[in-house]
């Protein structure tokens, strides 16, 4: 099964420029997936680099990387919740995650996801990014919630 | 050591991670909350990690019986047939 | 082997913003401060901004920020209070936990105390991270390795 980026949108309640996947090349649901997430110099994330800066600054940022893997994640577990449980999708934990090498634009960054467990509404998934065949990142446990937007309201 | 001892060991190296604390301060009757001030998220990560690690499915209505290194002992030796 | 690095002044939030790749401007203000055996402490704070780009989309209808926006504040006041190294920024290498335990939403203000280094061999060092946010709620806790790359760029 592959899922184009309009069932993305269907999936995933983050849009531009947070919506940070753009395509599932495969997925067996509940169990894994593969995702492909495009680096473009005309992302935001770039939009703020003073010039003259050296080529290493144009690195995609971690922080970016380990949402995109997240999202994978997040489209791997809502596949398989029954329809109908809406709320927002909350990472609350991640363990062990390794970033290995940068990636920049024109990269294609492949995740690897496998969904571990789902344990009382808690989803926990593993698995690791990749740039052809380098490595680029490791994610030894991350950790989600769904919580309802009204609730995540009360909490603040 | 006894297979009680060695479960206990496991059980609080698994607490010990997820709490973030070394494993000798996780003392064998000390309330998670109250001590270390975990959430119920913590308490889900624990029963997530001992399901994965003895591949026993634990009911989540346990999850409040799970306080204690001691009492997570009793629960899982409950689901995983463990007769210590 | 010349000897590691030791922390020095970094930059102000403004310029380690504009310096690298990074979503949003993460950090408002950070001050810095000597920690044990040549280590540094920081402090630094940001507020949520829903008119950011990124924020719009996180999400439509109700803005939080990001688990991840609270790793790249605390990237932000890391860069800010160390500085470059051989013309490197230092990265996140290593995210050992992370916990998320509360929402940041619009107008939230996030204050991040944390503990740096020292600084080893490898020109990594370890950052212990508590993030507090304005009403005095613990909103995520953080143990990271981060490192400034070998200039050219391997592993």
């Amino acid at each position: 099964m592959r899922l184009e980026h309009a069932e993305l949108r269907a999936l995933l309640p983050h849009r531009y420029p947070m919506l940070l996947l753009d395509r599932v090349e495969a997925v067996e649901p509940g169990v894994s997936l593969e995702a492909v997430k495009t680096v473009t110099g005309c992302e935001p994330c770039y939009r703020g680099i003073a010039e003259g800066e050296p080529a290493d600054r144009y690195a995609y940022p971690a922080s970016l990387l380990i949402e995109s893997f997240g999202q994978g994640a997040a489209v791997l577990w809502l596949l398989s919740r029954r329809p109908g449980t809406a709320g927002l999708p909350m990472f609350t934990a991640a363990r062990e995650c390794v970033l290995l090498r940068p990636a920049y634009p024109g990269d294609v960054i492949r995740h690897r996801v496998r969904l571990d467990q789902v344990v009382d509404g808690a989803a926990f998934a593993s698995g690791s990014s990749w740039i052809g065949d380098d490595k680029v990142a490791e994610f030894g446990s991350m950790m989600a919630v769904v919580r309802p937007v009204d609730a995540i309201a009360r909490a603040s | 050591m006894s297979e009680h001892d060695q479960h206990m060991a496991e059980l609080r190296e698994i607490v010990a991670e997820v709490l973030e604390v070394e494993p000798e301060e996780v003392a064998d009757t000390a309330d998670f909350v109250e001590e270390y001030e975990a959430d119920s998220l913590r308490a889900i990560e624990i029963l997530a990690r001992i399901e994965k690690k003895y591949k026993v499915e634990i009911p989540q209505a346990e999850l409040n019986e799970m306080r204690s290194l001691k009492a997570v002992h009793e629960v899982v030796a409950r689901y995983a047939g463990w007769q210590d | 082997m010349t000897a590691p690095p030791t922390f020095r002044a970094g930059t102000d939030p403004a310029q380690t913003y504009a310096a690298a790749a990074a979503p949003l401007q993460a950090v408002e203000w950070v001050e810095v401060g000597a920690g044990p055996r040549g280590g540094i402490t920081l402090r630094a704070g940001v507020t949520v901004d829903p008119a950011d780009v990124y924020l719009g989309g996180h999400f439509p209808q109700l803005t939080v920020y990001p688990g991840v926006f609270t790793l790249e504040t605390l990237r932000q006041a890391v860069t800010a209070a160390v500085g470059c190294c051989a013309g490197r920024l230092p990265d996140l290498h290593r995210l050992r936990s992370a916990r998320f335990l509360a929402p940041l939403l619009a107008g939230d203000t996030l204050t991040v105390t944390a503990s740096l280094g020292p600084v080893a061999d490898d020109q990594s060092f370890e950052v212990t991270a508590e993030c507090v946010r304005g009403d005095g709620v613990r909103a995520a806790t953080v143990r990271a390795v981060f490192r400034w790359p070998a200039p050219e760029g391997g592993v």
